[in-house]
Order: C-alpha cells, then structure tokens, then sequence
C-alpha cells in the first residue's frame, strides 16, 4: 500500500520534471506580432511587418509638463542627455540642434547639391548683391561672428534652407533651446531605440533606463508622459500579464481548495493534478514541435483550456467504486469518456486550420494537451489510483436527488427558456466587433496621449503608411520626387500637416545633377560676385570660400544614400528609404493627416505607389478571421458529431446528448446580444471551449445510471468539475483584458446553462433509469 | 572678482570697432549696456546699425533694425556663447563660470587690471582665440576679441551712473 502511494508521488514529480523540461525547450515568445494576422496581400504582409518590427515601432516620444518652462528646459537637456549616455537609443533629439559638429560639417559641405535654395535665380547678379547687403547688416550686428564663419562661404543662405529641413517637425515652438509643444508648456522629445520596438525584454530594459533617467534630471515638479508603440506593447503585456498571473494563481488555488474539501484526500489530490500536467507537458511539446516556439498568450490560455481536463481524472476517481480494478471502472464510463474527450478536442482542433497565426496554435495546444491528459487519465493514472486504493466510498443516492431528478419529468418546459433566448437572439444579436484595438487590454486615454504627442511632434501617423518601389534607389527617389509637388499641393490645401519621405532629404542623382548646373561656372561666379560686391566695402578676397565651395560643387559626385555616413543623419534617411529583397523601398509617411482618402488617392494610379491604411487593413483582417471562424467552427462541430456518432456506433443517442449544447449555445450567444457586448474572435474561441465543457455534462447525465449510487456518483462529480469550471472561468470575467475577459463571460454563461439543460434534458427520468 | 560680484545692476555706453577680414575697412557702432544679476544682459546699439540684443540664461533674442527678432539658443551657437558667457561672468564677477569655460590669466593692480581669457573648449576654441577684458575697481572698462579668423572686436565701455 506505502509502495503505491509512493509510486504515485513519484509519477507525479516525474511528470511536473517532464512539463518544465517541455516548457524549457518551448521558448516562449512574447512578440505580440507573432500572434497577429499577417496581412492580404505580399506588399501589405510586408509593410505591416515594417510597421510592427521597423523603425516606426522602436520610435519613442516624450513629453515633460508640470513645471516652469525653465524647469522644463532645463530636465528636457538632462533627460537627453542621459538617455543618451545610455547607448541604447540610435537617436535621441530634443530641439533643432543637429547632433554635433559632424552632422552640421557634412550638410555644410554638401550644401549645394543637396538644398532646395540652389536655384540659378539665387546666383543672379541682383539676387547676389540683396545677399551681399543683408551679409553687411549682419556683419555689423552681434552676430557677426556668426555671419563672417558661415556668411562668406554661403551668403546665399542655402545652408539654413538646408538645415531647416533636416531639423524635421515644423510645429514646435523651441524654449531655451528645447522643442516645446505649439500650445502648452509641455518640453517634446523623440527617440528611437536600438532595440526593435517589438522585443519586449529589451523594451522593458529601455522603460527601465528612461524611467531612472528621467528620476535623475527631473527639476521642479516636472512629469513625464511617454508614447509610441513600444509603450503600449510592454502596457498590454503587463496588464496581461498581471491578469494571468494574478488569475491563475487565484483560481489555482481555489481548484486546489475545492478539490482538497471534495476529495478530503490529499493523495487524491496529486493523482487528480498528473493527467493535467503531463497533458500540458505534451501540448508545449507539439506545439514547438510545429510552430518551432510556443507563443506566451498561448501558453497562457491554452492552460486555461487545458483545465477543462481536470474533469477527466475527476470522472475517473468519482466513479470509480471501492476496490475496483482499472477495467471494471472503464466497463462503464470508458467509452462515454472517450466519446467525451474526442468531442472536446475535435471542437477545440477545428480552430487549428485557422489562418490567424496566434489561434491556429491555440488550437494545436488545447486539443493536443486535452487528448494526451484523457491518455494519461486512462493509462497512467487509472492503474495508480487502483494501487493506493483511492476511491469514494458507496453510498446511496440522497433524497434531494430523487426529487431534484424528478424535476426531469417537466423537462418540455425548458423550451420556454429557449424560445425566449431565440426571441432574444433575433431581436437583439449580438454584434462583431472588427477592430482589433477593442482587444487591447491598454486604456484608450494612452492612445489619445499618444496621437496627441505625435500632433504635436509632427510625427508620423501610424494609421496611414505609402511607399512607392523600384530596382534602386535613384528609381525610387525618382518616383518620390514626381510625387512631390502633388503632395505639396495637397498639404497646402490642409488635407494633412507634412509628409516625411527620404527624396526631401536626399535627392535624387538627376536633381542633384540639375542643381549643379544652377551654379555659374566659376570665370562667371566670379564676375557676378565682382559686380554685385561692388561699393559695399567688401575686400577682394572676401567671398573667396564662396567661390572655391561652389566650383567643388559643380564639379562634384552625386550623394548616394550610402555617402550619408553620419550617425544623426544616416538614422533620418534609413527608415525612409531601405532595401529589402533585392528591391528599394521609399516610404511616404504623412503627418496631422485630416483626408485619408485624398492622400491614399494620389497613389491609386501609380504602378509604383502603394497606400496602406493600416486600420482598414487590419479590420479587413479581423473581419475576414471572424468570417473564418464561423466555418471553422462549423467544422469542429462536424468533427465533434462525427466523433460521437463513432463513439456511439448510432445516431440513437445524439439527440439526447447534442439538444443540451444547442440550447447552451443559443443562451450564450443570447445573453452576450442582451449585454450588448460585441463578439469578438475571442468570443468565438470560448464557444468550442464551452461546448466541449457543455458535452461532459451531457454526456455524463445522458449514461444510463443502474443504481441510486451510481446516480450519486454523477452528480457529485459532475457538479464538482462545474464548480471548478466557474471557479476558472468566473475569475476570467473579472480580468482588465477585453481577451480574458471575453473569454470568461462566455464560458461561465454557456457551462452554467449547459449544466442545467444538460441535468434537464440528457438525464433520464426515474422511470426511464429502472426501465433497464 | 569680488569687487565685481558685489554690484547687482550696472548701465553703461559703449563704442564697438569692429576689424574684420572680409572687410577693407573698420565698422564703428555704439549703444548701451544694460546688466543685472545673475544673468541677464541687454544691448541696445544706435543708427545707423540699429540692434537690439538681449539674453536671459542661455536664450539668446537679436532684432536688427526694424526685422522681427530672432531666437537663438547659446548651447546650439559655441561661436557667440564664447563671446557672450566672457562678458556676463565678468560682470557678475563669477570666476568659477570663467575658468570652467576659459584659461583665465590676471594682471595688474585693483585700480587698473587686465583679464586674458584663452577657451579651453575646443568648440569655442575653433572660433575664439582670445578674449581681453580691462578695468579698474569694480568697472571693466573694455572688452577686445581676437578671433581664429582675424576677425577682431574691441569694445570700450563707460558706465553710467
């Protein structure tokens, strides 16, 4: 008796050994994008993942307020510079000031070809002596030292033309040298992280040094407000996160305890937890084993799924009768536990062939993990459980169960609830949700900071990306720059603030070349500035680094998107213009966008142009996974019944068994229509869950019971693994996350109806009982 | 230094010449100086080059003649920082602000002394060979600059009472 006990122990420790072994090897992915759909078409697959993992995800931005504005200026210039010193961040820019000397030396010396001002109406004779007047003026001011550094070599300003157009966002205002926000005392920053902004270990590591950062050069009472997909990525894993620990520790303890109270056995206790944990053991197994890792929302939901096999060993134990061997208690509940188990995992598996990436491998993982705990239930823990003797004692059906049974005989009566549920369902039916955001656990104020820091920054949008594409990059720059007076065109009519793309930038080899050319040859350049300087008190040689700049650039190569060699600026052009695949990309991506429509318009008739509106490509998504799911679950339903039909070797019992789930189901999606909550996929997920909850009962009740202990043994077990059930699935309710939270509603309602229809309707009358 | 530390407020005229190298010939301006402590400065010049100048902390504002004025922020100029952080810690007497920006060398007496300021910041240093600043007592009394491109400032100063 002591060796089987201990046997027993010992299974159990090798089978928690085997489960975190499977869940060492599993490596648990926490890239939300990995769960997400992918996207229709080749170019919008592969846009969607340059919005996800690209430059436009790793991109931060701040805002300081709360303070005086000196306060502000002043944390605004320490929090730079230590988030810079971190080294974790490609840039970090807090005002218009260009880095250090190497970004302002290159665009100094680059100036001609790469400014908009080099026009050759700049280098007229009377354009010429305009500057060489205002050069006077600034000569003899205060700024003199600044017009005599960089007046004589560029008196026709094209540097300043230049630079304000890499010093990015026009909206700002600048304070003290910092960017402050057009209306509000609010210091604005904008980061980019090393770090994709989807690698949320080391975007946590990033939230960590910003936040100690920001700890150590805040002055006054300074506050920081933080936005860009990063942040709301780490928020909505930790509110999940928090959810599931908080939840799963919760209702583990509650199973536990209610399990303890029931069994008052604490070796019954381990056996009954084996089949769980070895079934978890071979669903994390098998989903490595396909997907090549296990995502951590699986993870963390199919364990909520694969609690739903505690009931097997439940079952098993419950029925079992003292000193029964393993092949007796299989006699009479083998098969309708088979026929259990295979319905439950064909319904949960119909998700499997689902095109949503994260579901598919939801649906591998609870059916893999249900079917190998019914295994274990059978092989391993049957034979334990008849060597330490672990069983219920006998005892005769209560009196209460007579007359609750007796209840049965009004069961035509539970079509009322049924119409009524029907009535419901067609006047008021539950609607689809279809955007993806009412999934997110983040609260929508983030989001609104966020678009508002973005307005204010003059950041780019991140509903609406274009790009146009070509063999290289002058193709593409080309592309860009044909695209551009109708873009400017259209910013002047206010449909939206700017548009960033690399050709403003870095011109295309052709407008370089062009720009060239607006400058006079030298022989000429030299005459002009003789003429224009004439009378003004210049010396001869004054404008001298005028003339040797202009003919190096005359005679000059064109600036290729390699030659932008420092940091600050290579990082502007890099998200802009990329390759990928052999082909070069140019993204076109609009800021303060008011006319979607209009914007997305001007790329319609161009081979090469291509718009994405990225909520309306992702609600296309949803729409087309939620049309997706409804045929698959049609499917696992067909599975199911076909599965029973097997189990059954006849149609015979299906009606008994399948009109339980039918009314289920029907109340469910009732009830959900009557609370006005919007399905979303992952209300369509709970379903199977619950139907194959729903079937246990249905099945259980439906078994002919031959005597009163019998029929006491099915009850008690059943209403034990039902309790468990709510207890799971009822904390779910409660959960922050709109995914968890759905998910719970809609199993708590339909096991709580799939209990009573099931009791009602499978169960069998006193007299059909003894009519044997 | 401690002479000059001990006055709050000072206004004073002054004459700039200006030698510059693109220019055949010197440019003559004058105006007044406003000071007061601890970082405020105030330059106002007269016609024919009419310029108003004024600083608080490190934000810097110029309006020449009658154009709207301009903004600047001392940490993105290092040219005109150089020249404007010599002026203001000398009249706040703050020789810990000089010496952190520039080699500071002192000659002569309390009634006639002499302060050579050479930058010790390579970005000022790239612009701004020397600075000269004489005086006596509490009252500097001219300001000269020597510029790395022989550019040349030399600005003489009488206070008002």
């Amino acid at each position: 008796m002591n060796a089987a006990r201990l046997r027993l122990l010992a299974v159990f420790l090798l089978a928690a050994i085997l489960a975190a072994f499977a869940l060492a090897r599993a490596h648990l992915s926490a890239d939300i994008a990995d769960f997400l759909p992918q996207g229709e078409s080749e170019g919008a697959r592969f846009m969607l993942d340059q919005v996800r993992r690209g430059p436009a995800a790793s991109l931060l931005l701040f805002g300081i307020e709360g303070a005086s504005r000196a306060d502000l200026a002043a944390t605004s210039r320490d929090f730079a510079a230590r988030l810079r010193a971190s080294h974790l961040f490609r840039f970090v820019q807090n005002g218009a000031s260009l880095g250090g000397g190497e970004e302002q030396a290159f665009l100094f010396e680059n100036r001609y070809p790469l400014s908009p001002a080099t026009r050759p109406e700049a280098f007229t004779e009377d354009a010429l002596h305009a500057d060489f007047e205002a050069l006077l003026a600034a000569l003899a001011s205060s700024a003199a030292p600044l017009a005599s550094r960089f007046g004589l070599a560029d008196p026709t300003a094209t540097f300043p033309a230049l630079l304000a157009l890499w010093a990015g966002p026009s909206r700002v205002r600048e304070i003290g040298g910092v960017w402050f926000a057009p209306e509000r005392d609010r210091a604005l920053l904008i980061a980019r992280t090393d770090a994709s902004g989807v690698d949320l270990a080391a975007q946590r590591v990033v939230a960590e040094t910003i936040a100690a950062a920001f700890a150590g050069s805040r002055h006054g009472s300074a506050r920081l407000l933080t936005g860009g997909p990063a942040v709301f990525a780490l928020a909505a894993e930790r509110a999940i996160r928090g959810d599931a620990e908080t939840i799963s520790v919760f209702s583990g303890l509650l199973v536990l305890a209610i399990l303890a109270l029931w069994l008052r056995n604490p070796l019954a206790l381990v056996a009954v937890l084996i089949p769980v944990v070895l079934g978890m053991a071979a669903a994390l197994a098998l989903t490595t084993l396909v997907f090549g890792r296990v995502h951590a929302l699986t993870f963390g939901f199919g364990m909520t799924m694969l609690g739903v096999s505690l009931d097997y060993p439940v079952l098993w134990i419950g029925h079992r009768r003292p000193g029964e061997a393993a092949a007796a208690t299989s006699a009479r509940i083998g098969r309708t536990l088979a026929v259990t188990v295979a319905g439950a995992a064909s319904g949960l598996a119909g998700m499997g062939v689902s095109a949503f990436p994260g579901l598919s491998e939801l649906g591998l993982f609870a059916a893999s993990g249900v079917v190998a705990a019914a295994f274990a239930t059978r092989l391993v823990l049957a034979p334990l459980v008849v060597g330490a003797a672990i069983a219920p004692a006998e005892r005769e059906a209560p009196r209460w169960l007579d007359a609750l049974e007796g209840l049965r005989r009004h069961r035509a009566w539970t079509i009322a609830p049924l119409a009524l549920a029907l009535v419901s369902l067609a006047l008021a039916p539950p609607t689809l949700s279809r955007d993806l955001a009412e999934l997110s656990p983040v609260s929508p104020a983030a989001g609104d900071l966020d678009g508002e820091l973005r307005a204010e920054l003059g950041a780019p949008e991140v509903s609406t990306l274009a790009w146009v594409d070509g063999r290289d990059a002058e193709t593409v720059l080309e592309r860009e720059e044909a695209l551009m007076p109708r873009l400017d065109a259209l910013a002047a009519r206010g449909k939206f603030a700017s548009a960033d793309l690399a050709a403003r930038l870095l011109p295309s080899a052709r407008t370089q070349a062009a720009r060239r050319l607006a400058l006079p040859p030298a022989e000429e350049l030299a005459r002009r500035i003789t003429r224009a300087s004439a009378g003004l008190g210049f010396r001869d040689d004054a404008f001298a680094p005028f003339l040797a700049d202009a003919a190096a650039a005359r005679d000059g190569k064109p600036l290729t998107p390699e030659a932008i060699t420092p940091p600050l600026l290579a990082s502007r052009i890099e998200p802009l213009l990329f390759r990928h695949d052999g082909r070069w990309y140019g993204i076109i991506a609009p800021s303060g966008l008011a006319a979607p429509a209009d914007f997305s318009a001007i790329f319609e008739d161009l081979p090469h142009g291509h718009v994405l509106d990225i909520g309306a490509e992702m609600s296309a998504l949803v729409a087309r996974y939620t049309g997706q799911a409804w045929r698959w679950l049609a499917l696992g339903a067909v599975c199911a019944v076909l599965a029973l039909i097997a189990g059954f070797g006849s149609l015979r019992p299906l009606p008994r068994v399948l009109a339980p789930l039918f009314g289920a189901v029907v109340v469910t999606l009732a009830m959900l229509g009557a609370l006005g909550i919007r399905l979303s996929l992952f209300h369509i997920v709970a379903l199977p869950l619950m139907a194959g909850i729903g079937l246990d009962y249905a099945l259980f009740f439906a078994r002919r019971q031959q005597s009163g202990d019998e029929r006491a043994r099915t009850f008690r077990t059943l209403i034990l693994c039902h309790v468990m059930t709510l207890a799971t699935f009822g904390l779910l309710a409660f959960c922050q996350t709109p995914l968890l939270r759905g998910i719970g509603l809609t199993v708590v309602i339909g096991v709580v109806s799939a209990m009573v229809f099931s009791f009602l309707i499978a169960g069998r009358t006193p007299a059909d009982q003894i009519r044997t | 230094m401690a002479d000059l530390a001990r006055v709050p407020e000072r206004r004073a005229i002054f004459t700039e010449t200006k030698t510059l190298h693109a220019l055949a010939a010197p440019i003559e301006t004058s105006g007044t100086l406003f000071w007061r402590r601890p970082d405020r400065l105030e330059k106002i010049t007269f016609p024919p080059h009419p310029e108003r100048l004024a600083l608080a902390g490190t934000r810097l504002s110029l309006a020449l003649g009658d154009q709207p004025p301009r903004d600047l922020d001392l940490a993105s100029a290092p040219p005109v920082a150089g020249l404007i952080e010599a002026i203001r810690a000398t009249l706040a007497g703050d020789l810990p602000a000089l010496e952190r920006h520039y080699s500071v060398g002192l000659e002569g007496d309390r009634a006639a002394w002499r302060l050579t300021l050479v930058p010790s910041d390579p970005e000022v240093a790239r612009f701004l060979r020397t600075a000269r600043i004489e005086g006596s007592g509490a009252t500097p009394r001219r300001v000269t600059f020597a510029e790395t491109n022989g550019d040349e400032s030399d600005m003489r100063i009488t206070p008002l009472p």
